[in-house]
Protein backbone atom coordinates (compact mmCIF):
# COMPACT_ATOMS: atom_id res chain seq x y z
CA UNK A 1 0.00 0.00 0.00
CA UNK A 2 1.45 3.40 -0.99
CA UNK A 3 1.19 5.99 1.70
CA UNK A 4 1.90 9.43 0.24
CA UNK A 5 0.94 11.61 3.18
CA UNK A 6 2.27 9.65 6.14
CA UNK A 7 1.93 11.37 9.46
CA UNK A 8 3.73 10.36 12.59
CA UNK A 9 1.94 10.03 15.85
CA UNK A 10 4.48 8.83 18.41
CA UNK A 11 1.84 7.66 20.83
CA UNK A 12 0.11 5.52 18.20
CA UNK A 13 3.40 4.06 16.98
CA UNK A 14 4.50 3.18 20.51
CA UNK A 15 1.18 1.76 21.60
CA UNK A 16 0.16 -0.38 18.69
CA UNK A 17 2.59 -0.70 15.86
CA UNK A 18 5.90 -1.45 17.59
CA UNK A 19 4.73 -4.57 19.50
CA UNK A 20 2.90 -5.74 16.37
CA UNK A 21 5.98 -5.16 14.22
CA UNK A 22 8.19 -6.95 16.74
CA UNK A 23 5.83 -9.94 16.89
CA UNK A 24 5.51 -10.16 13.10
CA UNK A 25 9.29 -9.95 12.71
CA UNK A 26 9.79 -12.78 15.21
CA UNK A 27 7.07 -14.79 13.49
CA UNK A 28 8.51 -14.27 10.01
CA UNK A 29 12.02 -15.06 11.22
CA UNK A 30 10.83 -18.30 12.83
CA UNK A 31 8.86 -19.31 9.71
CA UNK A 32 11.93 -18.74 7.55
CA UNK A 33 14.12 -20.66 9.98
CA UNK A 34 11.80 -23.66 9.99
CA UNK A 35 11.77 -23.86 6.18
CA UNK A 36 8.53 -22.21 5.06
CA UNK A 37 8.32 -20.79 1.56
CA UNK A 38 8.47 -17.02 1.06
CA UNK A 39 4.92 -16.89 -0.28
CA UNK A 40 3.46 -18.66 2.75
CA UNK A 41 5.26 -16.32 5.15
CA UNK A 42 3.98 -13.22 3.35
CA UNK A 43 0.40 -14.48 3.31
CA UNK A 44 0.50 -15.49 6.99
CA UNK A 45 1.82 -12.18 8.31
CA UNK A 46 -0.43 -10.07 6.08
CA UNK A 47 -3.41 -12.05 7.35
CA UNK A 48 -2.46 -11.22 10.94
CA UNK A 49 -1.61 -7.58 10.25
CA UNK A 50 -5.02 -7.05 8.62
CA UNK A 51 -6.67 -7.81 11.96
CA UNK A 52 -4.90 -4.75 13.40
CA UNK A 53 -5.96 -2.56 10.46
CA UNK A 54 -2.42 -2.51 9.18
CA UNK A 55 -0.48 -3.74 6.22
CA UNK A 56 2.92 -5.34 6.30
CA UNK A 57 5.73 -5.61 3.77
CA UNK A 58 8.77 -7.80 4.21
CA UNK A 59 12.15 -7.99 2.54
CA UNK A 60 13.69 -11.44 2.87
CA UNK A 61 17.47 -11.20 2.83
CA UNK A 62 19.81 -14.20 3.03
CA UNK A 63 20.53 -13.77 6.75
CA UNK A 64 18.03 -11.11 7.83
CA UNK A 65 14.44 -10.11 7.48
CA UNK A 66 13.13 -6.58 7.25
CA UNK A 67 9.52 -6.02 8.34
CA UNK A 68 7.61 -2.80 7.78
CA UNK A 69 4.12 -2.31 9.29
CA UNK A 70 1.92 0.57 8.13
CA UNK A 71 -1.31 1.65 9.78
CA UNK A 72 -4.18 1.96 7.27
CA UNK A 73 -5.80 5.01 8.75
CA UNK A 74 -2.95 7.28 9.80
CA UNK A 75 -0.16 5.96 7.56
CA UNK A 76 2.19 5.61 10.54
CA UNK A 77 4.98 3.18 9.82
CA UNK A 78 7.17 1.02 12.00
CA UNK A 79 10.14 -0.87 10.59
CA UNK A 80 12.26 -3.60 12.16
CA UNK A 81 15.18 -5.76 11.04
CA UNK A 82 15.83 -9.14 12.57
CA UNK A 83 18.26 -11.97 11.86
CA UNK A 84 16.70 -15.19 10.59
CA UNK A 85 16.45 -17.83 13.31
CA UNK A 86 18.93 -20.63 12.70
CA UNK A 87 17.10 -23.89 13.32
CA UNK A 88 16.57 -27.23 11.61
CA UNK A 89 13.71 -27.52 9.10
CA UNK A 90 10.52 -28.29 10.99
CA UNK A 91 7.21 -28.79 9.23
CA UNK A 92 5.58 -29.22 12.61
CA UNK A 93 6.46 -25.63 13.52
CA UNK A 94 5.46 -24.52 10.02
CA UNK A 95 2.02 -26.12 10.49
CA UNK A 96 1.48 -24.80 14.01
CA UNK A 97 2.56 -21.26 13.10
CA UNK A 98 0.31 -21.27 10.01
CA UNK A 99 -2.61 -22.42 12.16
CA UNK A 100 -1.83 -19.60 14.60
CA UNK A 101 -2.08 -17.05 11.79
CA UNK A 102 -5.53 -18.37 10.86
CA UNK A 103 -6.70 -18.29 14.49
CA UNK A 104 -5.62 -14.65 14.68
CA UNK A 105 -7.22 -13.81 11.32
CA UNK A 106 -10.51 -15.42 12.36
CA UNK A 107 -10.29 -13.52 15.69
CA UNK A 108 -10.34 -16.74 17.74
CA UNK A 109 -7.08 -15.51 19.26
CA UNK A 110 -6.26 -11.85 19.87
CA UNK A 111 -2.94 -10.38 18.80
CA UNK A 112 -2.04 -9.90 22.48
CA UNK A 113 -2.58 -13.61 23.15
CA UNK A 114 -0.79 -14.62 19.95
CA UNK A 115 2.63 -13.71 21.37
CA UNK A 116 2.63 -16.17 24.32
CA UNK A 117 1.02 -18.77 22.06
CA UNK A 118 3.88 -18.24 19.60
CA UNK A 119 6.39 -18.81 22.42
CA UNK A 120 4.66 -22.06 23.38
CA UNK A 121 4.75 -23.24 19.79
CA UNK A 122 8.48 -22.46 19.52
CA UNK A 123 9.11 -24.59 22.64
CA UNK A 124 7.45 -27.65 21.08
CA UNK A 125 9.60 -30.74 21.52
CA UNK A 126 10.99 -32.22 18.28
CA UNK A 127 10.89 -35.95 17.48
CA UNK A 128 13.21 -38.14 19.55
CA UNK A 129 16.62 -37.81 17.88
CA UNK A 130 17.58 -41.46 18.31
CA UNK A 131 14.34 -42.62 16.72
CA UNK A 132 15.02 -40.17 13.89
CA UNK A 133 18.52 -41.67 13.51
CA UNK A 134 17.02 -45.14 13.22
CA UNK A 135 14.55 -44.04 10.59
CA UNK A 136 17.19 -42.10 8.62
CA UNK A 137 19.44 -45.17 8.64
CA UNK A 138 16.58 -47.24 7.19
CA UNK A 139 15.81 -44.50 4.68
CA UNK A 140 19.37 -44.29 3.36
CA UNK A 141 19.56 -48.08 3.10
CA UNK A 142 16.31 -47.92 1.10
CA UNK A 143 17.92 -45.32 -1.17
CA UNK A 144 20.72 -47.78 -1.80
CA UNK A 145 18.17 -50.41 -2.78
CA UNK A 146 16.38 -47.95 -5.08
CA UNK A 147 19.65 -47.24 -6.89
CA UNK A 148 20.27 -50.93 -7.45
CA UNK A 149 22.35 -51.93 -4.44
CA UNK A 150 22.38 -55.48 -3.16
CA UNK A 151 21.51 -56.38 0.48
CA UNK A 152 25.18 -56.27 1.51
CA UNK A 153 25.48 -52.76 0.10
CA UNK A 154 22.35 -51.79 2.02
CA UNK A 155 23.93 -53.01 5.28
CA UNK A 156 27.14 -51.10 4.55
CA UNK A 157 25.15 -47.93 3.83
CA UNK A 158 23.13 -48.43 7.02
CA UNK A 159 26.33 -48.68 9.08
CA UNK A 160 27.88 -45.66 7.35
CA UNK A 161 24.71 -43.60 7.86
CA UNK A 162 24.38 -44.59 11.51
CA UNK A 163 27.96 -43.56 12.26
CA UNK A 164 27.83 -40.38 10.19
CA UNK A 165 24.47 -39.22 11.58
CA UNK A 166 25.60 -39.79 15.18
CA UNK A 167 28.76 -37.76 14.54
CA UNK A 168 26.65 -35.03 12.94
CA UNK A 169 24.37 -34.83 15.99
CA UNK A 170 27.30 -34.75 18.41
CA UNK A 171 29.24 -32.14 16.43
CA UNK A 172 26.23 -29.84 16.03
CA UNK A 173 25.47 -30.15 19.76
CA UNK A 174 29.09 -29.17 20.37
CA UNK A 175 28.46 -25.95 18.43
CA UNK A 176 30.73 -26.86 15.54
CA UNK A 177 30.04 -25.05 12.27
CA UNK A 178 27.51 -26.71 9.97
CA UNK A 179 29.78 -26.78 6.91
CA UNK A 180 32.72 -28.31 8.80
CA UNK A 181 30.35 -30.85 10.38
CA UNK A 182 28.95 -31.86 6.99
CA UNK A 183 32.47 -32.20 5.57
CA UNK A 184 33.58 -34.47 8.42
CA UNK A 185 30.40 -36.58 8.34
CA UNK A 186 30.57 -37.02 4.57
CA UNK A 187 34.19 -38.11 4.86
CA UNK A 188 33.51 -40.59 7.69
CA UNK A 189 30.43 -42.05 6.00
CA UNK A 190 32.19 -42.40 2.67
CA UNK A 191 35.25 -44.00 4.25
CA UNK A 192 33.01 -46.48 6.09
CA UNK A 193 31.19 -47.31 2.86
CA UNK A 194 34.46 -47.72 0.98
CA UNK A 195 34.85 -50.92 2.99
CA UNK A 196 32.65 -52.45 0.30
CA UNK A 197 35.49 -51.96 -2.18
CA UNK A 198 38.36 -52.79 0.16
CA UNK A 199 36.98 -55.99 1.65
CA UNK A 200 34.90 -57.08 -1.39
CA UNK A 201 31.78 -57.26 0.75
CA UNK A 202 29.31 -56.39 -2.01
CA UNK A 203 28.81 -56.71 -5.75
CA UNK A 204 27.68 -53.06 -5.97
CA UNK A 205 30.34 -51.12 -4.01
CA UNK A 206 29.92 -48.01 -6.16
CA UNK A 207 26.22 -47.76 -5.24
CA UNK A 208 27.08 -48.20 -1.56
CA UNK A 209 29.71 -45.45 -1.72
CA UNK A 210 27.50 -43.08 -3.68
CA UNK A 211 24.45 -43.45 -1.44
CA UNK A 212 26.32 -43.43 1.88
CA UNK A 213 26.36 -39.62 1.96
CA UNK A 214 22.87 -38.95 0.58
CA UNK A 215 21.41 -38.41 4.07
CA UNK A 216 23.40 -35.16 4.18
CA UNK A 217 22.00 -33.73 0.93
CA UNK A 218 19.90 -30.60 1.70
CA UNK A 219 17.00 -31.56 -0.54
CA UNK A 220 14.38 -29.37 1.15
CA UNK A 221 16.31 -26.06 0.78
CA UNK A 222 16.86 -26.81 -2.94
CA UNK A 223 13.15 -27.43 -3.46
CA UNK A 224 12.28 -24.34 -1.42
CA UNK A 225 14.63 -22.19 -3.48
CA UNK A 226 12.97 -23.21 -6.75
CA UNK A 227 9.56 -22.54 -5.20
CA UNK A 228 10.71 -19.07 -4.11
CA UNK A 229 12.13 -18.44 -7.58
CA UNK A 230 8.80 -19.21 -9.23
CA UNK A 231 6.81 -17.10 -6.75
CA UNK A 232 9.11 -14.09 -7.20
CA UNK A 233 11.12 -14.11 -3.95
CA UNK A 234 14.42 -14.02 -5.82
CA UNK A 235 16.72 -12.97 -2.98
CA UNK A 236 15.30 -15.65 -0.73
CA UNK A 237 15.67 -18.21 -3.53
CA UNK A 238 19.31 -17.30 -4.17
CA UNK A 239 20.11 -17.28 -0.44
CA UNK A 240 18.61 -20.71 0.09
CA UNK A 241 20.20 -22.11 -3.06
CA UNK A 242 23.67 -20.88 -2.10
CA UNK A 243 23.31 -22.25 1.43
CA UNK A 244 22.31 -25.65 0.01
CA UNK A 245 25.07 -25.46 -2.62
CA UNK A 246 27.69 -24.82 0.07
CA UNK A 247 26.53 -27.90 1.98
CA UNK A 248 26.58 -29.95 -1.23
CA UNK A 249 30.10 -28.73 -1.99
CA UNK A 250 31.23 -29.90 1.47
CA UNK A 251 29.65 -33.30 0.82
CA UNK A 252 31.44 -33.50 -2.52
CA UNK A 253 34.72 -32.52 -0.86
CA UNK A 254 34.33 -35.22 1.77
CA UNK A 255 33.54 -37.79 -0.90
CA UNK A 256 36.45 -36.66 -3.07
CA UNK A 257 38.84 -36.85 -0.11
CA UNK A 258 37.72 -40.42 0.47
CA UNK A 259 38.23 -41.37 -3.18
CA UNK A 260 41.71 -39.87 -3.18
CA UNK A 261 42.86 -41.19 0.22
CA UNK A 262 41.47 -44.66 -0.37
CA UNK A 263 42.81 -44.57 -3.93
CA UNK A 264 39.59 -45.97 -5.29
CA UNK A 265 39.25 -46.60 -9.01
CA UNK A 266 36.29 -45.05 -10.81
CA UNK A 267 34.05 -47.88 -11.91
CA UNK A 268 31.92 -47.65 -14.99
CA UNK A 269 33.08 -44.32 -16.40
CA UNK B 1 4.32 -61.66 -11.25
CA UNK B 2 7.90 -60.41 -11.00
CA UNK B 3 6.74 -57.11 -12.52
CA UNK B 4 4.21 -56.67 -9.73
CA UNK B 5 6.86 -57.60 -7.17
CA UNK B 6 9.26 -55.05 -8.68
CA UNK B 7 6.61 -52.34 -8.57
CA UNK B 8 5.63 -53.15 -5.01
CA UNK B 9 9.21 -53.26 -3.77
CA UNK B 10 9.95 -49.96 -5.55
CA UNK B 11 6.99 -48.39 -3.80
CA UNK B 12 7.89 -49.90 -0.44
CA UNK B 13 11.49 -48.74 -0.43
CA UNK B 14 10.65 -45.26 -1.69
CA UNK B 15 8.02 -44.98 1.06
CA UNK B 16 10.63 -46.00 3.62
CA UNK B 17 13.10 -43.47 2.23
CA UNK B 18 10.50 -40.69 2.26
CA UNK B 19 9.43 -41.44 5.84
CA UNK B 20 13.04 -41.41 6.96
CA UNK B 21 13.92 -38.12 5.34
CA UNK B 22 10.61 -36.64 6.35
CA UNK B 23 11.45 -37.48 9.98
CA UNK B 24 14.55 -35.29 9.71
CA UNK B 25 12.27 -32.33 8.86
CA UNK B 26 10.18 -32.78 12.04
CA UNK B 27 6.78 -33.16 10.41
CA UNK B 28 3.52 -33.35 12.38
CA UNK B 29 3.30 -36.98 13.50
CA UNK B 30 0.12 -37.58 11.57
CA UNK B 31 1.90 -36.65 8.33
CA UNK B 32 4.61 -39.32 8.43
CA UNK B 33 2.62 -42.21 7.00
CA UNK B 34 1.02 -40.00 4.34
CA UNK B 35 4.49 -38.84 3.24
CA UNK B 36 5.40 -42.47 2.68
CA UNK B 37 2.22 -43.24 0.75
CA UNK B 38 2.53 -40.19 -1.51
CA UNK B 39 6.20 -40.92 -2.15
CA UNK B 40 5.40 -44.53 -3.02
CA UNK B 41 2.72 -43.55 -5.52
CA UNK B 42 4.90 -40.90 -7.15
CA UNK B 43 7.93 -43.15 -7.39
CA UNK B 44 5.89 -46.07 -8.74
CA UNK B 45 4.44 -43.74 -11.40
CA UNK B 46 7.96 -42.78 -12.47
CA UNK B 47 9.13 -46.39 -12.38
CA UNK B 48 6.22 -47.61 -14.51
CA UNK B 49 6.67 -44.84 -17.08
CA UNK B 50 10.39 -45.54 -17.37
CA UNK B 51 9.92 -49.32 -17.55
CA UNK B 52 6.82 -49.72 -19.70
CA UNK B 53 6.93 -46.64 -21.93
CA UNK B 54 9.68 -44.96 -23.97
CA UNK B 55 9.63 -42.01 -21.55
CA UNK B 56 13.05 -40.98 -20.26
CA UNK B 57 13.92 -40.04 -16.70
CA UNK B 58 13.06 -36.33 -17.16
CA UNK B 59 9.42 -36.66 -18.34
CA UNK B 60 8.87 -39.63 -16.03
CA UNK B 61 10.10 -37.59 -13.05
CA UNK B 62 7.80 -34.74 -14.07
CA UNK B 63 4.84 -37.10 -14.15
CA UNK B 64 5.76 -38.64 -10.79
CA UNK B 65 6.14 -35.20 -9.24
CA UNK B 66 2.72 -34.17 -10.64
CA UNK B 67 1.16 -37.16 -8.88
CA UNK B 68 2.95 -36.16 -5.65
CA UNK B 69 1.79 -32.55 -6.00
CA UNK B 70 -1.85 -33.46 -6.63
CA UNK B 71 -2.00 -35.88 -3.71
CA UNK B 72 -0.31 -33.36 -1.38
CA UNK B 73 -2.82 -30.63 -2.29
CA UNK B 74 -5.72 -33.05 -1.71
CA UNK B 75 -4.47 -34.51 1.57
CA UNK B 76 -3.01 -31.33 3.10
CA UNK B 77 -6.28 -29.55 3.87
CA UNK B 78 -7.81 -32.75 5.26
CA UNK B 79 -5.01 -33.05 7.82
CA UNK B 80 -4.71 -29.29 8.27
CA UNK B 81 -1.07 -29.27 7.19
CA UNK B 82 0.62 -27.26 4.44
CA UNK B 83 0.87 -29.46 1.31
CA UNK B 84 4.65 -29.01 1.19
CA UNK B 85 4.81 -31.04 4.44
CA UNK B 86 4.01 -34.10 2.30
CA UNK B 87 5.25 -33.16 -1.14
CA UNK B 88 8.81 -32.05 -0.37
CA UNK B 89 9.89 -35.18 1.54
CA UNK B 90 8.01 -37.33 -0.99
CA UNK B 91 10.18 -35.89 -3.77
CA UNK B 92 13.43 -36.81 -2.06
CA UNK B 93 13.47 -40.50 -3.13
CA UNK B 94 13.18 -39.32 -6.75
CA UNK B 95 16.29 -37.15 -6.60
CA UNK B 96 18.78 -38.71 -9.05
CA UNK B 97 21.68 -39.09 -6.69
CA UNK B 98 23.56 -41.46 -8.96
CA UNK B 99 23.76 -38.83 -11.71
CA UNK B 100 25.16 -36.31 -9.24
CA UNK B 101 27.65 -38.88 -7.99
CA UNK B 102 28.81 -39.82 -11.51
CA UNK B 103 29.07 -36.13 -12.35
CA UNK B 104 31.39 -35.63 -9.41
CA UNK B 105 33.36 -38.75 -10.24
CA UNK B 106 33.85 -37.48 -13.79
CA UNK B 107 35.01 -34.09 -12.51
CA UNK B 108 37.59 -35.67 -10.17
CA UNK B 109 38.86 -37.95 -12.93
CA UNK B 110 39.04 -35.03 -15.38
CA UNK B 111 41.27 -33.16 -12.92
CA UNK B 112 43.75 -36.03 -12.89
CA UNK B 113 43.50 -36.83 -16.62
CA UNK B 114 46.80 -37.45 -18.38
CA UNK B 115 45.79 -36.53 -21.93
CA UNK B 116 43.37 -34.21 -23.73
CA UNK B 117 41.30 -37.15 -24.95
CA UNK B 118 40.96 -38.55 -21.45
CA UNK B 119 40.10 -35.09 -20.08
CA UNK B 120 37.44 -34.58 -22.77
CA UNK B 121 35.88 -37.97 -22.05
CA UNK B 122 35.67 -37.43 -18.28
CA UNK B 123 34.51 -33.83 -18.67
CA UNK B 124 31.76 -35.05 -21.02
CA UNK B 125 30.73 -37.59 -18.37
CA UNK B 126 30.70 -34.82 -15.75
CA UNK B 127 28.68 -32.40 -17.90
CA UNK B 128 26.13 -34.89 -19.22
CA UNK B 129 25.36 -36.34 -15.80
CA UNK B 130 25.21 -32.87 -14.24
CA UNK B 131 22.80 -31.53 -16.86
CA UNK B 132 20.56 -34.60 -16.51
CA UNK B 133 20.58 -34.28 -12.73
CA UNK B 134 19.73 -30.56 -12.79
CA UNK B 135 16.90 -31.00 -15.31
CA UNK B 136 15.42 -33.92 -13.42
CA UNK B 137 15.41 -31.92 -10.18
CA UNK B 138 13.95 -28.85 -11.90
CA UNK B 139 11.19 -30.88 -13.53
CA UNK B 140 10.40 -32.61 -10.25
CA UNK B 141 10.04 -29.34 -8.37
CA UNK B 142 8.01 -27.71 -11.12
CA UNK B 143 5.85 -30.82 -11.39
CA UNK B 144 4.94 -30.76 -7.71
CA UNK B 145 4.39 -26.99 -7.82
CA UNK B 146 1.90 -27.02 -10.70
CA UNK B 147 -1.01 -28.39 -8.62
CA UNK B 148 -0.07 -26.03 -5.77
CA UNK B 149 -0.24 -23.04 -8.12
CA UNK B 150 -3.42 -24.20 -9.88
CA UNK B 151 -5.16 -24.80 -6.55
CA UNK B 152 -3.51 -21.83 -4.85
CA UNK B 153 -6.42 -21.13 -2.54
CA UNK B 154 -6.47 -24.72 -1.31
CA UNK B 155 -2.70 -24.62 -0.78
CA UNK B 156 -2.67 -21.51 1.38
CA UNK B 157 -5.85 -22.20 3.36
CA UNK B 158 -4.86 -25.77 4.25
CA UNK B 159 -4.19 -24.91 7.90
CA UNK B 160 -7.38 -22.91 8.36
CA UNK B 161 -9.15 -24.37 11.41
CA UNK C 1 45.20 -52.41 -0.93
CA UNK C 2 46.80 -53.25 2.44
CA UNK C 3 47.66 -49.61 3.06
CA UNK C 4 44.10 -48.59 2.17
CA UNK C 5 42.72 -51.20 4.58
CA UNK C 6 44.98 -49.94 7.37
CA UNK C 7 43.89 -46.38 6.73
CA UNK C 8 40.25 -47.57 6.71
CA UNK C 9 40.63 -49.22 10.11
CA UNK C 10 42.35 -46.16 11.56
CA UNK C 11 39.70 -43.72 10.34
CA UNK C 12 36.61 -45.81 11.04
CA UNK C 13 37.98 -47.15 14.32
CA UNK C 14 38.90 -43.66 15.42
CA UNK C 15 35.44 -42.37 14.53
CA UNK C 16 33.68 -45.17 16.43
CA UNK C 17 35.89 -44.68 19.51
CA UNK C 18 35.32 -40.90 19.42
CA UNK C 19 31.56 -41.37 19.17
CA UNK C 20 31.49 -43.83 22.06
CA UNK C 21 33.63 -41.57 24.25
CA UNK C 22 31.56 -38.52 23.34
CA UNK C 23 28.31 -40.31 24.19
CA UNK C 24 29.69 -41.56 27.51
CA UNK C 25 31.19 -38.26 28.64
CA UNK C 26 28.91 -35.58 27.18
CA UNK C 27 26.91 -35.26 30.42
CA UNK C 28 23.49 -33.70 30.82
CA UNK C 29 22.68 -31.41 27.98
CA UNK C 30 20.60 -28.38 28.85
CA UNK C 31 17.35 -28.60 26.99
CA UNK C 32 17.03 -24.85 27.07
CA UNK C 33 13.41 -23.96 26.72
CA UNK C 34 12.45 -27.11 24.77
CA UNK C 35 10.68 -28.89 27.59
CA UNK C 36 7.04 -28.65 26.63
CA UNK C 37 5.09 -31.56 25.26
CA UNK C 38 3.92 -31.72 21.70
CA UNK C 39 1.09 -29.22 21.19
CA UNK C 40 -1.97 -29.95 19.12
CA UNK C 41 -3.26 -26.57 17.98
CA UNK C 42 -6.80 -27.75 17.38
CA UNK C 43 -7.19 -29.03 20.93
CA UNK C 44 -5.97 -25.76 22.39
CA UNK C 45 -8.99 -23.46 22.13
CA UNK C 46 -8.00 -20.39 24.08
CA UNK C 47 -4.41 -19.88 25.22
CA UNK C 48 -3.78 -19.14 28.84
CA UNK C 49 -1.53 -16.16 29.25
CA UNK C 50 0.69 -17.29 32.12
CA UNK C 51 3.68 -14.97 31.95
CA UNK C 52 4.53 -11.76 30.25
CA UNK C 53 6.33 -12.31 26.99
CA UNK C 54 9.78 -10.76 27.52
CA UNK C 55 10.30 -9.87 23.89
CA UNK C 56 6.88 -8.30 23.51
CA UNK C 57 7.38 -5.85 26.37
CA UNK C 58 8.67 -2.44 25.43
Amino acid sequence: MNVTTATTDPALVEQRLRPLCRFLARYASAMLGCGATGERIVKNIRRMAAVADATVDIIILPAHIDVSVTDYQTGCTCQLSRPIDLMPVSYNLNTLLSKLSWKVAERKVSLEDACPMFDRIMRTKPLNKWKVMGVVTLANASFCRLFGGDPAAMLIVAAATCLGYTIKKLMLEGRNGLLFTVLVCAFISAVTASGGYLFSLTTTPDVALGTSVLYLIPGIPYINSVNDLITGHYLCAVGRFLHAAMITACIALGLTATLLIMNLGMVGL
Amino acid sequence: MSIIWDILSDGFFSALAAIGFSAVSNPPRVALKWCGLIAALGHVTRYCLMTFTPAGIVPASLAGALVVGVLAVVIGPRLKCPPETFSYPALLPMIPGIYAYRSMQGFVMALSAASEQEFSHYFYVCQSNFVTCVFVILCMVIGQMIPALVFKRLTYTATKG
Amino acid sequence: MLTARVIWFIIVGGAVVSVVLALLFRGEKSLGTRHCRFIEMDSDPIPIVKDECDDCDD
